[in-house]
């Protein structure tokens, strides 16, 4: 990341709230904008690319608090440096994020523009949804996120980083990402994904059902990983890709002791009486991480009481019901080409439930063979 | 019983047939609901203007009811659809050619819309004592 000196621009309104405007979103964007503007005026900009789902992504920082906090889960995607002859230039970016937080840079969000009504469970702002502007307010994270559909811009503000919660500083910018990218073919899922560069298969399933574990557990075979909760996907290609979005994992801590290699990658050792333990496996695993792979079958793992473990074909209605619920629950609001996306991979791909044994490397054995059985193109009954 | 009919409330409702299921969610609520059997028949009925009526003469010709009340069934699946916002009534159905039977009749089993879930305990925002002096909300997870 390179630090550049701040933006000479003028700024006139600083908090002048006189120029507020009740109800428009082209004004509270404008406002969202020149707030951000403001920022970086005063705390530099820092910038860092990355390549995600073959997008190259420009993350624009006011100032050095939030880098440290939302950067570490993208690290693997990472845009290579470019050798450039002189006068040279990059191609744009085809997405850019401004982030700024209060606490260091003093300047916050303008204030909503909106009746506290229309703040949504769903995170989506009622009445701020429509093309081209999308806004969205966690509750919980507090965070605010504007997407400008047409500009190809994005906004993120917090009031500190250090109100950011763990979860996100696992799998930071979910609604951004998820927003600008389904209107370019690729969803957001909530789904593990373990493969090869020939195959692999997404694994699916509400929280406990054991997508973590089993994810985490493959770090420990020929397998590669490319999540444990979240990833993109896209049925735009025959079969469907999956893409690696953060180099993340989480369990509860009590898990630490099945997974002990995992123990140098913990990164908020301090706090696991009240957080999940979140792992991030970039730089520690950087050889078992892939970027992307096709999707050869849809696993729902089930924690089972056998020590052995057992795979079993199911219906691919059965298969979407599990995947479907659960991805919406984790998205801010689903639209119908979300939708159309998660009924094409399972139309496409066999789903089977995997009933995980309590013998590790027989879990890690199963997958890998089922892999390897899907590349050959003789998936199991 | 009468021969109303009922259209897929659309845009916000899509659904999808996956291997002779009926897959169907609702885009406002994020609910996910699938038939099958001959739940998914009588929506693909519903679907192209079928009345009530219409779809239980569709349940007598299609299947062995084996005395079970054929309408009742029609009229308790329709009624779980209207009350999840996924049909709405649209008025008197008009007089369509019935679908062809096509030989083997499968033993009817009432239909069950079945729903999915797994939302997260959602926060909702108190206006009163979690917005700060930005105006934003500071509400805890």
């Amino acid at each position: 990341m390179t630090p550049t000196p701040p933006l000479r621009i003028p700024l006139e309104v600083p908090g002048d709230q006189s120029h507020y405007v009740w109800g428009d979103p082209d004004v509270f964007y404008q406002q969202v904008a020149l707030a951000y503007a403001q920022a970086e005026a005063g705390a530099g900009r820092i910038e860092a690319d990355y390549v995600i789902a073959g997008q190259r992504v420009r993350l624009r920082f006011a100032g050095p608090a939030l880098p440290p906090v939302l950067t570490p889960a993208l690290a693997h995607l990472a845009a290579p440096p470019t050798l450039k002859k002189l006068g040279q230039v990059d191609a744009p970016p085809a997405l850019t994020i401004h982030l700024w937080e209060m606490e260091t840079t003093g300047r916050a969000a303008p204030p909503p523009a909106w009746a506290y009504s229309n703040f949504q469970p769903n995170s989506l702002i009622e009445g701020f949804e429509a093309d081209p502007l999308s806004v969205a307010f966690e509750l919980g994270s507090n965070a605010l996120s504007v997407i400008h559909h047409t500009n190809n811009t994005a906004y993120y503000w917090v009031k500190q980083a250090a109100q950011v919660p763990y979860y996100d500083r696992g799998s930071p910018l979910r609604i951004i990402l998820h927003t600008w990218l389904s209107r370019r073919g690729v969803h957001l899922v909530h789904a593990g994904a373990v493969g090869r560069p020939e195959g692999g298969v997404l694994l699916a399933g509400r929280g406990g059902s054991g997508k973590s574990n089993t994810a985490l557990a493959m770090l420990g075979s020929s397998l590669q990983y490319a999540s444990d909760d979240y990833c993109l996907l896209t049925t735009t290609t025959t079969p469907p890709t999956a893409f690696s979005l953060y180099s993340t994992g989480k369990t509860h801590a009590a898990d630490l002791d099945r997974l002990p290699f995992l123990r140098p990658a913990v990164s908020n050792a301090g706090r696991l009486d009240t957080e999940k333990a979140l792992y991030f496996l970039y730089p520690h695993f950087p050889d078992k991480l892939i970027g992307q792979f096709p999707v050869r079958a849809l696993l729902l793992p089930r924690v089972g009481a056998e020590a052995r473990t057992q795979l079993r074909r199911i219906t691919a209605a059965q298969g979407l019901a599990a995947l479907t619920p659960s991805t919406v629950s984790q998205l801010p609001g689903i639209q119908a080409s979300d939708f159309r996306t998660l009924v094409a991979l399972a139309r496409q791909v066999p789903s089977y439930v995997l009933e995980v044994g309590q013998d590790r490397d027989h879990l890690t054995g199963t997958v890998t063979d089922l892999v390897e059985a899907l590349i050959a193109g003789a998936p199991p009954a | 019983m009468s021969n109303t009919a009922y259209r897929i409330n659309t845009p916000k409702v899509v659904h999808e047939t996956i291997e002779g299921e009926v897959v169907i969610i609702n885009l406002d609520s994020g609910a996910y609901y699938s038939l099958d059997q001959a739940g998914a028949a009588l929506w693909a009925e519903l679907e192209r203007g079928q009345g009530l009526d219409d779809l239980a003469r569709y349940v007598d010709a299609h299947y062995v009811t084996g005395g079970s009340d054929a309408a009742a069934a029609v009229e308790a699946l329709v009624a779980a659809l209207v009350a999840e916002d996924l049909v709405r009534e649209a008025g008197p159905a008009a007089a369509q050619p019935p679908s062809p039977a096509n030989g083997q009749r499968a033993a009817f089993v009432a239909p069950v819309l079945q729903k999915h879930t797994d939302m997260q305990d959602l926060l909702l925002l108190d206006p009163i004592h979690e917005v700060d002096e930005t105006g934003w909300p500071s509400v805890k997870a």
